[in-house]
């Protein structure tokens, strides 16, 4: 049985109820005395009217005990009410309804406010706590996934991919082009609805190609699946069993690294340009050691480095691109328990900055590069003892004005 | 018209409530659908003012209903009624009030409503928002799993069909685990579950909630869904999911033959490029890969040998227990009386246990640590060398002769793995970001399965009868195991024999013939008597849950087992009810101290006589003992003994002339008495021809004189048809009997037995008749006065052998009882 009007009201039957307003919906109350199961369609009733002929049944019946337990008010009509008592109780109950209705609204608005000052303060705090990022060189961005490139390449054409990690953060991924060319790649649930609009990409040749949203995607995470439509062959990592990640046509994914940044928030530049940009350390090129250990950690896009005995070792990183006479700032964390000496230098340039770096800290070591090409830097790093670890997380390099 | 009810039942969340109907009405290209929001009696203003508030807002999506407080279950139905009014509903999601929905669930529930898939339902991923987490549903349909732990969340989306089967939330599971109930019930009723790949609803996790509640409760809940799913956890349909689902072993042959399968018989040939890529997704994958825990590598004469000897499943359900405690188990065959022996975990820093194995089993965890190592040398090294390794050794009668060894395959297969691209590959590199959902564990099919590992094959359609034994020799009772159960296949059933105690089995091949399969098992603790004492007889001690496990698995698969005196059982008996099996004790005698008391198998059935459902006698007297002690009458079937094997032709006796010749056969143990019979031939020297058969089991054995030099104990057939036809007086002077086998066979061969009166030994022989029974207190006179009569009355002699030898075999008419009082 439905009932779906805005207020109705339940009533036994022969009482004079001709006064009532038609919005205020009269439902017979017989048919409800005998039910033993309950269940109401609709809004509840704001009243019920119940005639003196109808109290014994009514008070025995399962929907007395269900609308007492709802607070549905009772008019037992036990001493033949006029029309006009009748209307102005129904009336009544109808008021009572709206007020309370009109209580939960203002209540709402309540709620509504407090969630929106929080939200203001939450946007407030994000940005500060993204500038106090940026000033600090954390990571905006990490490498959070990376299937170096191995042999072999899928055919150009469409190509699908299932990603390793969630949607949640993606920024960005890297494919391998085996040649000069172009597509277009959509990341996408498995049923094909997209989560972003689908970016183009451009390959100048053999390499890595990234393909980059403007902002990483946010919400919860979802399994993510690439469909790319490119004219070139694209490059293949090693082989895996798991049949999900292959490629589709292929027994290896693509090559591949996926990007992963902060949900929602703006992407830092990530590739080199005559502005003030960022070279993070997924993207510095493997460096020679002497003296000591060096590890590159993908979770972390960061590298570690361990000297060895001597508590002394050299890092360098060739091939450094500096597009103009910029300083360069190679941002170092210490996690060990003893401050460390920490000399950076442009092999052939400027004698080296130094700094000295408390136990546990960050901070930054400085060089001016006098003019654009490729360098080569040396980082030296000397300790009391073996027991350091200190990380470089990448270079800023900022353009010098004139 | 609506294609999709989504049904939100409501209690207690009357602000989270409008985050999950928002959800519902913010989709993207959705088919038709309705919101069915049934608020189950909440005692909150504030969730009537929502509820009414959306359903006035959008009267034509959305549909509320108001009902008494009954609990999630019953506010489901009352959805699920509503939604199955509309003809045009062809599936129901059940949102709880929550949770939400992503905005393009509905155009997803469109498209599988529309796939070709036959499954009744489509489960989600475990995306959980609050406690963040996102949990694998496994991507692959399994009812073991199901069985084992709900990964298919309420949050689904059901086929119409499903409900039109009748299928319901239980409004009895108040305070959880009615999902699972239903799908459960879903699964009774034909339906599967199909797992969605994507993501599509948000399971809002609280450190408090409906769920961490019913964890709390978890065991009770769980044995009430035993109790309610008695067709997936009490009969093999659990089993067979899991050895179907989940194959336990991958088989590789000395001639490049592979396998995966549970049963061994299957012929689930699969390439070598299988398995290899098999092993790098299990590697890769341990939790939710199917390929299997264990590789076995043989040699196939190995084991068609053990197939011969019907020792096939039990050496593999052996060896993969051996890898509980070792990673790598071995078995090697050699010739000799049978025998199944379980040696002490060593390291084989020789290579001498692999080199020597005629099957080599490794788990796969181990081989992919090994695969983990940098070169072939470590990887060899790991996998191989120096590493605890689980030997069994088995005897069989006849062994073949190797061409290749397991070895062999296994380095080959090595070999292929450390070159195979994928090897270079570390197997963290393809970790996906959701967690993996577990596979069913052994341990959790084992709970259900009389706590052991199932089977390995699946359970034939006819009657299977087990018997287990703690030793098979050429014994009296083992001849009436054998002969019982060759009566039983005759009569269509399959029989299997347990051994489970004693490590050597030298009967003769002919009493393994009845079965179709032979199960040993064979450790120190299941010939343990050490346990309390009932009535002055001592028990077992429990052998440890694994051990227990393994013996009992297999005979799960029984429907009827018969426990011939195997006290460790006892342990499992309500496990096996549990089942489904009937269990059965097969009683023959009571044994007597030194001391003169009573003692044994009868005494400690009285203990255990509540976890068996029949007892059987050899005799009438044994059961009216036992029926006299308090076993209620009902329980007892008596079973008198017939001959213990079958005589293919009765030896026609004429009247002896010259010497009577007088035997004995029998243990030379205290309890048979030996000495009386060389105290009677002593003093009848001379008259008579006296010869003496067997030898010393439990005791030692007392001095023959010089002139009477006992022969060695007969196993076979053809040797006890010689020695009866070699006699014409058969003398068992015993202190305790059953109703023995050598009576009975003696008497059909023609010769006069003259028996102590113990035990049932009356039923065997009427006094003068059929033979003569010697008072306990006087046997050596009444023997020598019964012989003196004999040998001068050579006519009576001849008139009570033919009185005895007309017995019928009632084997046949045992096997006939048994089966009607059990099935």
């Amino acid at each position: 049985m439905g009932q779906n009007a805005l207020f109705s009201f339940l009533a036994s039957k022969g009482l004079p109820l001709g006064g009532v307003p038609a919005s205020l919906s009269c439902i017979p109350l017989a048919a409800w005395l005998e039910k033993k199961s309950i269940v109401w369609q609709g809004a509840l009733p704001i009243a019920v009217l119940v005639s003196q002929k109808d109290s014994t049944d009514f008070e025995k019946s399962a929907l007395a005990r269900y609308l007492s337990q709802q607070d549905v008010p009772v008019f037992f009509a036990n001493e033949a009410p006029t029309e006009l008592e009748l209307l102005r109780w129904i009336c009544d109950q109808a008021v009572i309804r709206l007020e309370a209705g009109g209580r939960a609204s203002s209540d709402l608005r309540a709620e509504a406010a407090a969630l929106r000052r929080d939200y203001m303060q939450l946007q407030q705090n994000f940005g500060a706590t993204e500038d106090f990022l940026y000033a600090g060189f954390a990571p905006q961005f990490v490498c959070s996934r990376e299937w170096a490139y191995a042999s072999g390449s899928v055919q150009a054409g469409a190509v699908r991919q299932r990603l390793p990690v969630g949607s949640s953060g993606l920024v960005a991924v890297d494919i391998w082009a085996m040649a000069k060319g172009q597509g277009q790649l959509r990341f996408t649930r498995f049923t094909g609805e997209e989560f972003a609009p689908p970016v183009p990409f451009f390959a100048t040749g053999e390499g890595w190609v990234r393909v980059k949203l403007d902002r990483p995607l946010s919400g919860l995470s979802e399994d993510v699946l690439l469909e790319i439509d490119t004219d070139i062959p694209l490059g293949l990592s090693l082989p895996t069993p798991l049949v999900q990640f292959q490629a589709a046509g292929a027994a290896a994914p693509l090559a591949l690294r996926v990007w992963k940044g902060l949900p929602g928030i703006r992407m830092p530049e990530m590739m080199p340009s005559k502005h003030r940009h960022i070279l993070p350390a997924s993207d510095m090129p493997d460096p020679e050691v002497k003296g000591g250990v060096v590890k590159r950690l993908r979770g972390r896009d960061a590298f570690s480095l361990h000297p060895g005995f001597e508590s002394r070792m050299e890092v360098v990183f060739r091939d450094i691109d500096v597009p103009m006479a910029a300083n360069i700032a190679a941002y170092v964390q210490n996690f060990g328990p003893e401050t460390v000496r920490l000399a950076l230098e442009e092999i052939g340039g400027l004698p080296a900055r130094v700094i000295y770096l408390q136990a546990e800290s960050h901070g930054q070591c400085d060089l001016e590069i006098a003019a654009a090409g490729k360098v080569d830097l040396r980082f030296t790093l000397s300790a009391p003892s073996p027991m350091v670890s200190v990380y470089i997380r990448g270079l800023e390099i900022c353009p010098v004005a004139g | 018209m609506a294609r999709v009810a989504i049904v939100i039942p409501v209690w207690h969340h009357p602000a989270l409530v409008d985050e999950a109907v928002l959800s519902c009405l913010e989709q993207k290209n959705p088919p038709d659908y309705r919101i069915i929001l049934v608020n189950d009696g909440c005692d909150m203003a504030q969730t009537r003012q929502s509820l009414e508030g959306w359903q006035q807002a959008h009267p034509d999506r959305i549909a509320l209903l108001n009902q008494p407080n009954q609990g999630l279950s019953a506010a489901r139905n009352t959805g699920i009624e509503h939604a199955l009014q509309d003809p045009d509903i062809e599936g129901i999601f059940f949102l709880d009030a929550d949770n939400r929905l992503d905005s393009h669930a509905l155009a997803l529930f469109a498209k599988l409503l529309d796939s070709p898939d036959p499954a009744g339902w489509f489960y989600p991923h475990l995306d959980w928002f609050g406690m963040e987490a996102n949990a694998s549903n496994g991507e692959a349909w399994s009812l073991a799993r199901l069985a084992s732990i709900n990964f298919s969340d309420a949050g689904s989306l059901v086929r119409r069909e499903v409900f039109e089967a009748g299928v319901r939330f239980d409004t009895n599971l108040k305070i959880g685990f009615e999902d699972w109930d239903f799908w459960l019930g879903a699964v009774k009723a034909g339906f599967v579950g199909a797992p969605v790949l994507e993501s599509f609803f948000r399971y809002r996790k609280r450190p408090e909630s409906m769920l961490s509640t019913a964890m709390r409760s978890d065991d009770i809940l769980r044995d009430q869904l035993r109790a309610k799913h008695k067709w997936l956890y009490a009969t093999e349909r659990l089993p067979e999911a899991w050895n179907t689902e989940w194959p336990r072993f991958a088989f590789c042959d000395s001639e490049g033959g592979y396998r995966i399968s549970s049963d061994p018989r299957a012929p689930a040939t699969v390439t070598r490029a299988d398995i290899l890529s098999g092993i790098f997704n299990k590697r890769s994958n341990l939790a939710e890969s199917r390929f299997p825990g264990m590789l076995v590598f043989y040699a196939a004469e190995a084991w068609e040998d053990l197939r011969q000897a019907k020792l096939l499943d039990s050496a593999l359900y052996q060896l993969e227990g051996g890898l509980r405690a070792s990673p790598v188990a071995t078995l090697k065959l050699t010739k000799g009386a049978l025998s199944v022996r379980a040696g002490a975990q060593k390291h084989d820093s020789t290579g001498e246990i692999l080199g020597e194995a005629d099957f080599i089993a490794i788990s796969m965890h181990h081989l992919g640590a090994a695969l983990d190592q940098k070169d072939m040398e470590r990887i060899i090294g790991y996998l191989l060398e120096n590493v605890p390794v689980q030997p069994f050794d088995i005897q069989l009668p006849e062994v073949s002769k190797r061409l290749r060894t397991p070895l062999d395959a296994l380095m080959d297969l090595v070999g292929e793995l450390i070159l195979a691209p994928m090897a270079a590959v570390s197997p963290r590199q393809y970790t996906n970001w959701r967690v993996p959902v577990f596979a069913p564990i052994a341990r959790d099919v084992a709970d259900n399965n009389a706590d052991g590992r199932p089977a390995l094959a699946a359970k034939p359609p006819e009657k299977q009868i087990g018997f287990v034994v703690s030793t098979f020799h050429f014994g009296g009772i083992e001849k009436c195991v054998s002969a019982l159960a060759r009566a039983l296949v005759e009569q269509g059933n399959t029989c299997h024999l347990f051994i489970y105690g004693n490590d050597e089995a030298e009967a003769d091949l002919w009493m393994f013939e009845p079965f179709s399969k032979v199960w040993v098992l064979s450790y120190p603790p299941l010939r343990n008597w050490e346990g309390g004492r009932y009535m002055g007889t001592g028990s077992a001690e429990h052998p440890g849950p694994d051990l227990l496990g393994d013996a009992l698995g297999p005979l799960a698969q029984m429907d009827i087992a018969v426990n011939c005196g195997v006290e460790f059982i006892n342990h499992g008996l309500a496990g096996l009810r549990q089942r489904g099996v009937r269990t059965v004790s097969w009683q023959h005698l009571s044994e007597t101290t030194p001391y003169g008391r009573s003692m044994g198998g009868p005494f400690m059935v009285l203990g255990h006589e509540a976890g068996y459902d029949r007892i059987l006698t050899c005799s009438n007297r044994l059961a009216t003992w036992l029926a006299a002690q308090g076993v209620p009458r009902s329980k007892l079937l008596p079973l008198p003994n017939g001959p213990g094997y079958a005589c293919e032709k009765t030896p026609r006796r004429n009247l002896p002339k010259g010497r009577l010749r007088v035997g004995f056969l029998g243990r030379f143990d205290p309890q048979k008495q030996v000495e009386y019979y060389i105290d009677v031939a002593q003093k009848l020297r001379g008259r008579f021809d006296f010869k003496a058969v067997g030898g010393a089991v439990l005791g030692v054995a007392p001095d023959f004189p010089d002139w009477l030099p006992p022969a060695p104990p007969i196993r076979s057939r053809a040797g006890l048809d010689a020695f009866y036809a070699s006699i014409d007086v058969l003398i068992m002077p015993s202190k305790d009997e059953g109703l023995p086998l050598t009576i009975l066979e003696a008497q059909r061969a023609g010769v006069v037995v003259l028996a102590s009166d113990v035990g049932a030994v009356s039923e065997a022989i009427i006094d003068g008749d059929t033979g003569f029974l010697l008072p306990a207190d006087k046997v050596v006179e009444r023997s020598v006065s019964v012989l003196e009569r004999l040998d001068s009355n050579r006519g009576l002699l001849m008139q009570i052998a033919r009185a005895a030898a007309g017995k019928p075999d009632r084997w046949e008419q045992n096997a006939t009882l048994f089966i009607k009082s059990l099935l």
